[in-house]
């Protein structure tokens, strides 16, 4: 059966009701239901297609546990906070954002975005941070001690964690990234992770460990060591592991650098690649007809099929921009020097070179057809740079196609236009 | 072996027979509330005027946002590539086709041998397509073809400020009761539409010989505006219309002498 590029998914419709419904609400917010969930992981009641995605979601599951239990501080952060920190004071961290992506995958956004339209949302900002008030407005999510953004991409994080700590009357810690890197700007990132320390420090009640630190600072280091492995085993030409695949790994990639789990979730999928290869190459598997890289994040509601539609025609995303390991080797016995590097490595931060450097290495590395851009709406940070981009690509000889829609937020998409988009590139890319 | 190109629109329904190289019929029909039927009766009617069968067709191409909805299509293929394919037939000194449509505006770059290399296409809003066009039409309460003389009258416009094609809709109910006269309201919904047009043109770089192409481009004030705009001369095709499934049914032909593969 082929895949339409949004169909409407019927199956878990009466799930959804009873869990998004308000009676249900003690249920999500229930610990018990994520220990129940990660136990039937564990136990093998639920399969998955790599024993990588299992300990994923067992990790998904547990940290959400820990967030809902208010055993410990909880501290909300946005999607390229300092998580080193959080791993190493042992205070439990939730982000919105990410949560908001991952309600969206599972079908439940529409709720959610109705109640903050409701409550003065306007429909033109972005749908993850929509989806992500309408949870706090629903009182879905746990209740934080602090908030914790940093202003790196995303300018719209750091006004909805403003709001919320106007809201809730909580400390907002902010991270001021510099855009450049330089000596003066490590040190005004390194000041502020201390600052932000002492004030973690305040609101958990803990203290924090030097040799804590620099395990955490170890183990964001171990992850992109892994990371740059999974990433090999991804180029290769079977692309066994694409874009579709990768997606619920962005789980990971916000919330879980400086976990000692993350290295070994990884490290398990990179073995777990390097035998499919391996056991595919023997089968005689033939690689996609067109390899594909995607630019910012594919719609991610359920519902949509755009990456299967594109496998379906023959061509595979095989890599996502948001995968790539952007952060460079970390000293643990310098951890916070460390952390602020990485903070201010992010290519889609600063002068657009760096992300345009990134896109040349990325479309080399994973030898691409072409260059998809999602521009999602809302997202200026994402858009702004389309033209040079698209200057860019084009005198590189690198064909790109411009998709316009919405990650979180399915009304924000038009689906005609977006096949016909996808076919008018495939036939480009065919001729 | 004759082989068909057909155009399921979302206002018009063309099919195109082509047999030894030369047009053996050409159907325009309009599309309706069920594109599959639009094709079968389109089809049906091409047949009949060039006196072949279904069978006797070698190779079907269907295009256009119905092309899914073809049964007797053998391939499908976007308007995007079939409008540059026709474009390039026509005049293979194009280098962009401007292609507006019932719902679509497309700009298309095209390489010397005809090859797209390059397009842009509106998305989410219609206005400035052809329904858009229709929609204003009725407000007015004039036909196309009056629509297109009435805006060779004047040069003069009244601004149309509404976006969405319901609120133009209501603006023009407007200036008519505040007794603006007809053409210059025309000439405000042809303003509105060439700058639409302008804008997705000028971001992917218009390089001459521009060909405009779809059912807008019947409109001479449009395309007069257009070139004005563009500081360019827009050639236009006999039945604009129709480059699609002329497109679709050259790319039939392609298939058949084995010069292209129709996976999609």
């Amino acid at each position: 059966m082929g895949y339409g590029l949004f169909k409407k998914n019927t199956g878990i419709g009466k799930l959804k009701e009873k869990i998004v419904g308000n009676r249900n609400k003690r249920l999500l917010r229930w610990p018990f239901l994520y220990l129940l969930g990660r136990e039937a992981v564990r136990r093998g009641l639920i399969k998955f297609p790599y024993r990588a995605n299992a300990m994923l979601v067992e990790y998904g599951m547990e940290h959400l546990r820990k967030a809902y239990q208010r055993k410990t501080a909880l501290v909300w952060s946005s999607a390229f906070s300092p998580t080193e920190l959080f791993y190493a004071l042992g205070v439990n961290h939730f982000s919105p954002e990410v949560t908001a992506a991952v309600t969206a995958s599972f079908g439940f956004q529409e709720k959610l975005l109705k109640e903050a339209e409701t409550n003065w949302w306007g429909r033109d900002s972005c749908s993850f941070h929509r989806c992500a008030m309408g949870g706090i407005l629903l009182d879905y999510f746990p209740r934080p001690r602090a908030f914790c953004a940093s202003t790196h991409l995303c300018d719209g994080g750091v006004l909805l964690f403003n709001n919320l700590a106007a809201r809730y009357r909580l400390p907002m810690l902010l991270l001021d990234i510099p855009l450049r890197q330089d000596q003066y700007s490590l040190d005004y990132v390194v000041r502020q992770l201390k600052e932000i320390i002492s004030a973690l420090e305040a609101c958990s009640g803990k203290k924090m460990q030097e040799e804590r630190l620099e395990e955490a600072v170890a183990c964001a280091d171990a992850a992109r060591r892994e990371l740059e492995v999974v990433n090999r085993w991804r180029s290769h030409p079977l692309s066994l592991f694409g874009a579709r695949q990768a997606l619920a790994y962005l789980y990971l990639y916000h919330n879980g650098v400086g976990s000692p789990v993350t290295p070994k979730i990884y490290n398990t999928l990179a073995h777990e690649l390097h035998m499919k290869i391996n056991e595919a190459a023997t089968t005689g598997a033939k690689p996609p007809r067109y390899r594909l890289l995607w630019l910012h994040l594919p719609p991610l509601f359920r519902g949509n099929n755009i990456l299967a539609y594109l496998e379906e025609q023959g061509a595979k995303v095989v890599f996502e921009e948001f995968s790539h390991v952007y952060w460079g080797p970390m000293e643990p016995h310098k951890p916070l020097e460390a952390i602020a590097r990485r903070m201010l490595a992010h290519f889609g931060y600063g002068p657009i070179e760096r992300r345009l450097h990134v896109i040349k290495t990325m479309a080399e590395n994973f030898a691409v057809d072409g260059v998809i851009h999602f521009s999602h709406w809302g997202c200026r940070q994402n858009s702004g740079s389309l033209k040079i981009i698209r200057d860019y690509l084009r005198r590189e000889g690198i064909p790109l196609l411009l998709l316009d829609g919405d990650c979180a937020d399915s009304r924000n998409n038009a689906p005609g236009q977006l096949r016909t988009r996808i076919d008018g590139f495939l036939e480009m890319l065919a001729k | 072996m004759p082989v068909a190109g057909i155009d399921v629109g979302s206002l018009s329904t063309e099919v195109v027979i082509l047999h030894e190289g030369k047009i053996a019929a050409a159907v325009m029909l309009p599309t309706g509330a069920n594109s599959r039927t639009a094709a079968n009766r389109a089809m049906e009617q091409a047949l009949s005027q060039s006196g072949f069968t279904l069978d006797a067709l070698e190779n079907v191409v269907a295009t256009g946002y119905g092309r899914v909805s073809v049964p007797f299509a053998h391939a499908k293929v976007t308007e995007i590539t079939c409008h540059g394919r026709g474009a390039h037939f026509l005049d293979p000194e194009v280098r962009t086709v401007i292609d507006i449509g019932g719902q679509d505006s497309k700009v298309i770059c095209l390489n010397k041998q005809g090859k797209v290399v390059d397009f842009l296409m509106n998305d989410k809003c219609a206005a400035g397509t052809g329904r858009f066009l229709e929609v204003m039409c009725q407000a007015l309460e004039v036909g196309l073809a009056d629509f297109s003389r009435l805006a060779l009258i004047t040069v003069e416009a009244v601004p149309i400020s509404s976006m969405c094609t319901v609120f133009a809709e209501s603006e023009v109910i407007s200036l008519i009761a505040d007794g603006y006269p007809r053409e210059k309201i025309i000439r405000g919904i042809i303003a509105s539409i060439v700058e639409r047009t302008e804008a997705m043109a000028g971001r992917i770089g218009v390089v001459e010989k521009v060909m405009m192409t779809g059912g807008v481009a019947k409109n001479r004030g449009v395309v007069e505006a257009l070139q004005d705009a563009l500081g360019v001369r827009i050639a236009l095709p006999e039945d604009p219309q129709l480059v699609g499934a002329l497109g679709a049914a050259l790319l039939a032909q392609d298939g058949q002498q084995g010069r292209t593969t129709m996976s999609l």
